[in-house]
């Protein structure tokens, strides 16, 4: 396993966190959401979202509508749902667990603790 | 100069170069391939689709109307590749995921290694083998009356030639084989399966749900059906091509065989006699004309050998899923066979014209009143069709080739073509005193005088010894009069308190005769028969079971000449 497939494998865990909580903004469609993300540095390729929302879709977490656009075919709108917010609520906490113990464990691990 | 597709992306029109739409369903394919139906495979594509078409749409405007090969790379790396986009979820089976990124084989026209067409070595291809011997295979089957010919350019018009570089690619892909021949039908089965559970899943939820579900379920299941039904055709589909393809190629040999006059149409006649004769044969007893022959031919040719062609064809394509290019192959397929139709249809009315009317010739004989007051009748066997149980004769006649239509035969005696038809003969009152045999020989023409002529023709004999009168078996008629339904109908004219003796060699030439106690022309030979003033009455019938129902054969000209017309059909 190399660098960067390290790197993309770490970035698709959080992935599906992401998409949450750019939705819980308000509804979105596939395109916008891939703009936020790949401003972030998140996404490296578009391909990768829809089998991720499809998925949250079919969890329950995401509902969409159709909404006719003037250039291109019609665009999907997604949606939290109720279970959907309650999961980011669940998530959110999970990560900030998740970030304090990383840093709690690369600074034990550094030679000169910096205090 | 490209060549354009025109393509349905997420609802979208698009015109798409043909390298470009090569790389695009590649691409669509592989995503497809990562994925079975139950994952929500067609949802993902079609997101996938509706983004794509949305990115290409910006690409095209009034300048530039064709997408290009660039456009489409460009998408796909920003769509990713099928690895990248799939590679976060949890695969849904490794086995797909392979399959996929390999190309399945299909049979295409070599065009870098051919002698002809590349046929050959495209089919070499397909199956691993060596072009040689599969050439050779064609070459030698080129003298099966050249039906290998035939399939040649029925290959070389089925196959397409590999052109493009990603149809060069199909033609060397995943080698077809038992083993993944054997694949492909687990995974439509697996498609089947997959199908029924997802509606037994349905089932056991809707019945939870209860009422409004109905209507929903019972749409559900039909359309469960229609997959199940569409997917075990598909399997059912190669297997039958593959017999279509086997009895088509069968028939052609056949055909092209009878029609060229190598091979033999087999005919049994009611003895029991096998004879080979070619379809030429078969003809020749009909048309006198060479030109009209070979008209038949072509017409019969193109009415039965273009079916059996197309069942060849659409067989091939079946077999080796061979997308239509053009529709030129059917139309000119289905053109031919109308103009087989056609030709068929005006010969049989030309021929139809043959039978137009009917002409006679009449011969009355007196015969002498033998002292007994009893006339013996006897049949002497001149014909070709020998007396049963008779094995040597049988050989014989089996050298000679005999061919049955009805009453009427043909056989070669000494080289040339001979016909023969059984006579009929019956027993009438006499309007006199004394015994009188009268001849009719009819015989059909397109106009009176040219049948009467051919009844004149007719050649048949009888004789007088004291009191037997010996009557020919048959009649000849000159080969080249042909088939215009012949006949000799013998009536001999009894007077009142004479007698005749039915001898039993006239089994083959007694028909119906009428008498008082409606015996069966059967049980009236070997016997003595008195003509009375009410018709005949049997002198040696007593403590004989005599039927007593009236006999259901038919006098009626028109009706004999319908059954021998159905005979010859059979034949034909």
């Amino acid at each position: 396993m190399n660098l960067d497939q390290s790197k993309a494998q770490m970035r698709k865990g959080l992935l599906e966190f992401c998409i949450l909580s750019v939705l819980a903004g308000g509804e979105a469609y596939p395109s916008g959401i891939l703009e936020r993300l790949k401003r972030s540095g998140l996404l490296v390729v578009e391909g990768t979202l829809y089998p991720l929302l499809t998925r949250l879709k079919n969890d329950g977490w995401l509902s969409y509508r159709w909404e006719e656009s003037n250039a291109g075919p019609p665009r999907k709108y997604y949606r939290l749902t109720e279970e959907g917010h309650t999961a980011l609520t669940e998530l959110t906490a999970a990560w900030h667990t998740l970030v304090e113990s990383i840093n709690q464990t690369l600074a034990s691990q550094q030679t000169t603790p910096t205090l | 100069m490209n060549k354009t597709f025109t393509i349905n992306l997420g609802g979208i029109v698009f015109h798409i170069e043909e390298d470009a739409f090569d790389v695009l369903s590649q691409y669509l394919n592989a995503i497809k391939g990562h994925y079975t139906h139950a994952q929500g495979r067609d949802e993902i594509l079609a997101d996938i689709e509706a983004r794509l078409a949305e990115l290409l749409s910006t690409k095209v405007g009034k300048n530039r109307q064709a997408l290009v090969l660039a456009d489409i790379q460009e998408v796909i790396g920003l769509m990713g590749k099928p690895e990248d986009i799939f590679g976060g979820e949890p695969a849904s089976d490794p086995a797909p995921t392979d399959q996929a990124e390999k190309i399945r084989r299909r049979v295409y026209r070599d065009p870098d290694d051919k002698v002809i067409g590349g046929v050959c070595s495209g089919i070499a291809n397909y199956f691993d083998f060596d072009p040689l011997w599969i050439r050779l295979a064609f070459a030698v089957s080129f003298f099966a009356f050249g039906s290998g010919f035939l399939f040649y350019i029925l290959l070389l018009i089925v196959i397409p030639e590999a052109k493009t570089a990603s149809e060069k690619l199909e033609m060397r892909g995943e080698r077809v084989d038992i083993h993944s021949i054997g694949k492909t039908v687990n995974e439509e089965m697996g498609r089947v399966k997959e199908r029924v559970n997802s509606l037994a899943e349905e089932a056991k939820n809707s019945a939870r749900r209860a009422r409004p579900a109905a209507r929903n379920l019972s749409e559900k299941v039909l359309n469960a059906l229609y997959d199940v039904s569409y997917y075990t055709l598909r399997v059912g589909a190669k297997f039958f091509a593959a017999i279509f393809v086997v009895v088509g190629l069968a028939l052609m040999v056949a055909l092209m065989g009878s029609l060229f006059g190598f091979g033999g149409l087999i005919h049994i006649s009611n003895n029991g006699i096998s004879s080979s004769y070619s379809l030429k044969d078969v003809f020749l007893i009909f048309f006198n004309d060479e030109d009209k022959m070979a008209l038949v031919g072509i017409g019969l040719f193109l009415l039965i050998g273009i079916p059996l062609l197309m069942l060849v064809y659409k067989g091939l394509r079946i077999l080796f899923r061979i997308p239509v290019r053009n529709r030129a192959v059917s139309i000119t397929a289905s053109l031919l066979f109308l103009l087989g139709v056609a030709i068929c249809l005006w010969m049989a009315i030309d021929l139809g014209a043959e039978f137009k009317t009917t002409g006679r010739q009449v011969q009355a004989e007196e015969i002498k009143t033998p002292k007994g007051g009893v006339l013996y009748i006897e049949a002497k066997n001149n014909g070709p069709i020998p007396d049963e149980e008779d094995d040597e004769d049988l050989q014989a006649l089996d050298e000679k080739t005999l061919l049955q239509l009805g009453k009427w035969n043909l056989l070669r005696r000494d080289g040339k073509a001979i016909a023969y038809g059984n006579a009929q003969f019956d027993v009438l009152p006499s309007k006199t005193d004394s015994f009188e045999l009268v001849i009719f020989r009819i015989a059909s023409g397109a106009t009176k005088k040219e049948a009467t002529a051919r009844a004149n023709s007719i050649q048949y004999r009888f004789a007088q010894l004291d009191s037997v009168v010996q009557l020919d078996n048959y009649y000849e008629t000159a080969y080249d009069q042909k088939w215009r339904n012949q006949k000799v109908k013998i009536r001999l004219r009894v007077p009142v308190g004479k007698a005749v003796f039915l001898s039993p060699s006239l089994k083959n030439i007694l028909f119906d005769v009428e008498n008082v106690s409606n015996t069966l022309d059967g049980d009236m030979m070997g016997r003595r028969w008195v003509m009375q003033s009410d018709g005949l009455h049997c002198m040696d019938c007593k403590g004989i079971n005599t039927r007593s129902e009236s006999s259901d054969w038919d006098d009626d000209e028109e009706e004999s000449s319908k059954k021998s017309d159905q005979k010859k059909e059979k034949v034909l």
